[in-house]
């Protein structure tokens, strides 16, 4: 099982619209897929038009008195599951910090799915901190979109820094340009610039699109009430970049 | 109880559902001295949409199941391609040949349960097992529900499956995930609904947002066109022509946004596809209620009625003949290129019209708005003069403006938009009722003609059709009764004011 996590310190910056997405994109490929929702705020949650429940609650499943099989729900899509989100995520550091090998329990009930999924893919918070840290001990890949801005940029190099810094982690980066606005000479700048200043950086970009926005009124993928549009094609073109890099 | 009654049951009590049909075969195998059956086991083909699933389950309890794609009719374990599959039937019959035996023709009817945030949390299957591929209820071996768990709602499952069980006498209820990867195989791959709704932006102009829906139509046609020329289903034909209308319905009333003088070669195709069809569909649509007709006439079997229908399979014989002469042409596959084309360049054409660079929102506004106004104006004419052929006018001119709304129905809120459309939906359904009810009688009479002429016929069979043709006529006259009283309902002044709200 590969699995992905969207990451990024800045919030608002297209992490869960990445995250169901391409968890889309992946379910039409025949991959069995797991979506775990790390964010308190539960959006992609509530995309998948699940209610942002576990019971009892998301402690139970980092001190391993719940397995996470008890808590995984179907989706509308035969073959992509959800891990829901939870009120309770906002202190899943505490609860973290309680286990012993805090850093590595996530890495724990990754383990306990591998054999029923192809591909697991956590949305995240925005945040450093043990959450993050889990996410970068038990993924392989963190995927990183990013505005094309300067504090965009600045904090991808934080991260970089940060992730380089700790030998242990062996996550491997994949930053990609998110909100695209191709009328914006800064925008054009930075998009000129990147594949240089980021060699480990995806090709496929996602434009600025205010569809994205209706996915909360459609609850679902861009690509369910939106075939054709610009951005379902971006989406598709990164999913089919992003496989080809992990397989 | 038959499958009507089942599949009437199950939208009765789960009214949030939404469904697919299908059909397929089912052919089971066993060895010559049986010893699959003997061991307890069950071995199913599916073939489905050209592909075949097999199936091994244990009996009575179903708790061993396999199931695996398997690329040809197994005739020996060695022909079986999953390994797991092949070794467990080889402990069951070693070296012995796997020899087809029954065949059944299942009609197969999928329904996804939501709950009120539209979140699926489990699925209903009902499925009819047949003897022979017309489907005919005389012919109708088993009908059977399956419910279908959804992992983490399995609370609603057994709630559903309580009730089928406490209220409504159901013995066993069958569960099997089988079934479901089956029927959602073809949805998830294949499947493009043709009454897709496409988000809109209000501001895009409009010749892209047309080009984009116009564009979505031309391949829910091409989708369905194989299943069509193979005559798998008769779902793939009534896509189709769903695609075609509302194509047709674009382009005859939203106005000046293609150049005139070259969307019209193409309008008169699409014209042209819909009469090529026409007949085929006319057939399948009075085979698959054939049942119905049978129990409408006073007779213990409905055997009266077997000449008319070999003279509708003849008759859909021919008719799909004629459909795979206009389809598998030069002419056709030109016109698929060049409609792709034009539509494609006319999203980013600077070729002005007059209302190409309009915001959608303004042009659909001003087409529901003029659509509206001509079926007040026909309807009223109606209500003082009542004549066939201006109820015939009037009903097109109402599946215009329910195509219309439907294609532009995301510009306007949902809550706002659910009030006309059902006003709408109450008036056509009358004016559908007087029509088909005409159409049936007129072609019953044609039917009744041709089989008089024929002196091997017997003259109960004419006494039927003649039956069914009185029939016919009682429900167009009650019908014609109640249009003035929903002509009223759709022209009262609340739903002008609401209508003119929206749209004007």
């Amino acid at each position: 099982m590969d699995v992905l996590a969207t990451y990024n310190i800045k919030g608002g910056v297209g992490k869960t619209a990445s995250a169901v997405n391409l968890a889309y994109c992946a379910f039409k490929h025949n991959l069995r897929v797991l979506v775990w929702d790390l964010d308190p705020q539960g959006a992609a949650t509530y995309y998948f038009r699940i209610k942002p429940k576990i019971k009892p609650g998301a402690h139970r499943l980092v001190s391993k008195a719940k397995t996470i099989n008890d808590v995984i729900k179907a989706t509308n899509f035969d073959g992509l599951d959800l891990l829901p989100a939870d009120f309770s995520n906002r202190n899943m550091d505490l609860y973290l910090n309680e286990e012993k090998k805090s850093g590595l329990r996530f890495k724990k009930i990754v383990k306990q799915i591998a054999p029923e999924y192809d591909l697991l893919i956590m949305d995240c918070p925005p945040s450093i901190s043990l959450v993050s840290k889990n996410v970068f001990f038990a993924s392989d890949y963190l995927l990183i979109p990013t505005i094309p801005t300067h504090l965009s940029f600045r904090a991808y190099d934080q991260l970089k820094r940060y992730i380089n810094k700790h030998e242990n982690f062996k996550v491997t980066m994949l930053p990609f340009l998110y909100m695209v606005d191709k009328r914006k000479s800064i925008h054009k700048q930075f998009r000129e610039t990147f594949p240089n200043t980021y060699p480990e950086g995806l090709e496929s970009q996602i434009s600025y699109s205010s569809i994205v926005e209706k996915m909360g009124i459609y609850r679902a993928p861009v690509e369910i009430f939106d075939t054709y549009s610009g951005i379902a094609t971006d989406f598709n073109n990164l999913w089919e970049e992003i496989y080809r890099r992990i397989k | 109880m038959r499958i009507k009654e089942l599949n009437a049951l199950v939208t009765s009590l789960f009214p949030r559902s939404s469904q697919v049909n299908i059909t397929f075969t089912r052919q089971l195998y066993d060895t010559f001295d049986r010893r699959l059956a003997q061991k307890g086991y069950l071995l199913e083909e599916d073939s489905i949409d050209l592909k075949l699933i097999l199936r091994l389950r244990s009996l009575p309890s179903q708790d061993d199941i396999i199931e695996a794609p398997n690329s040809k009719h197994p005739r020996t374990c060695q022909e079986v391609n999953s390994n797991k599959l092949k070794d467990k039937l080889r402990s069951i019959v070693e070296q012995r040949a796997l020899l087809p035996g029954v065949k059944y023709y299942v009609k197969s009817t999928l329904y996804d349960i939501s709950n009120q945030d539209g979140k699926i949390v489990f699925r209903i299957v009902v499925e009819g097992l047949f003897n022979k591929n017309n489907f005919r209820e005389v012919n109708c071996i088993a009908v059977y529900i399956v419910l279908l768990e959804l992992r983490g709602y399995e609370k609603q499952c057994a709630k559903a499956e309580r009730l089928l069980k406490n209220d409504f006498a159901f013995t066993e209820v069958l569960d099997s995930k089988i079934t479901s990867k089956l029927i959602k195989k073809r949805r998830a791959e294949d499947y493009l609904p043709p009454n897709y709704c496409m988000a809109l932006d209000p501001n895009m102009p409009s010749k892209e947002a047309l080009a984009s829906i116009l564009l979505y139509n031309l391949d829910v046609m091409e989708k369905n066109e194989a299943g069509i020329l193979k005559d798998i289903d008769i779902e793939f034909l009534h896509d189709f022509r769903i695609a075609n209308r509302r194509s047709r319905s674009i382009i005859g009333q939203v106005h000046d946004v293609f150049p005139q003088s070259q969307i019209n070669q193409y309008s008169k195709y699409l014209a042209f596809l819909s009469d090529l069809t026409s007949s085929r569909r006319d057939l399948d649509v009075f085979l698959w209620d054939f049942d119905d007709y049978v129990q409408l006439i006073s007779s213990d079997d409905g055997e009266e009625l077997e000449s008319l229908y070999q003279l509708l399979l003849s008759q859909r014989k021919k008719a799909h003949k004629k459909l795979l002469s206009g389809f598998n042409t030069k002419r056709f596959k030109n016109f698929k290129n060049d409609w792709r084309k034009f539509l494609l360049q006319s999203k980013t054409s600077q070729l002005q019209t007059e209302n190409g660079n309009l915001p959608v929102q303004k042009v659909a506004n001003e087409t529901i708005w003029r659509i509206y106004n001509k079926i007040l104006k026909q309807g009223k004419r109606l209500t003082k003069k009542y004549d066939y052929d201006s109820i015939h006018s009037l009903r097109k001119t109402g599946k215009k403006l329910r195509y219309i709304i439907s294609t532009f129905e995301s510009l306007y809120p949902e809550y706002e938009i659910r009030q006309p459309i059902k006003s709408l939906k109450y008036l056509q359904n009358n004016l559908g009722e007087i029509t088909d009810m005409h159409i049936q009688r007129e072609l019953m009479k044609s039917w009744e003609m041709e089989l008089a002429s024929n002196l091997k016929v017997y003259p109960e069979t004419i006494v039927a059709i003649k039956e069914l043709e009185n029939y016919c006529n009682k429900r167009e006259k009650i019908a014609e009764k109640y249009f003035n009283k929903k002509f009223q309902h759709f022209s009262s002044d609340k739903n002008k004011k609401m209508i003119d709200k929206l749209f004007h």
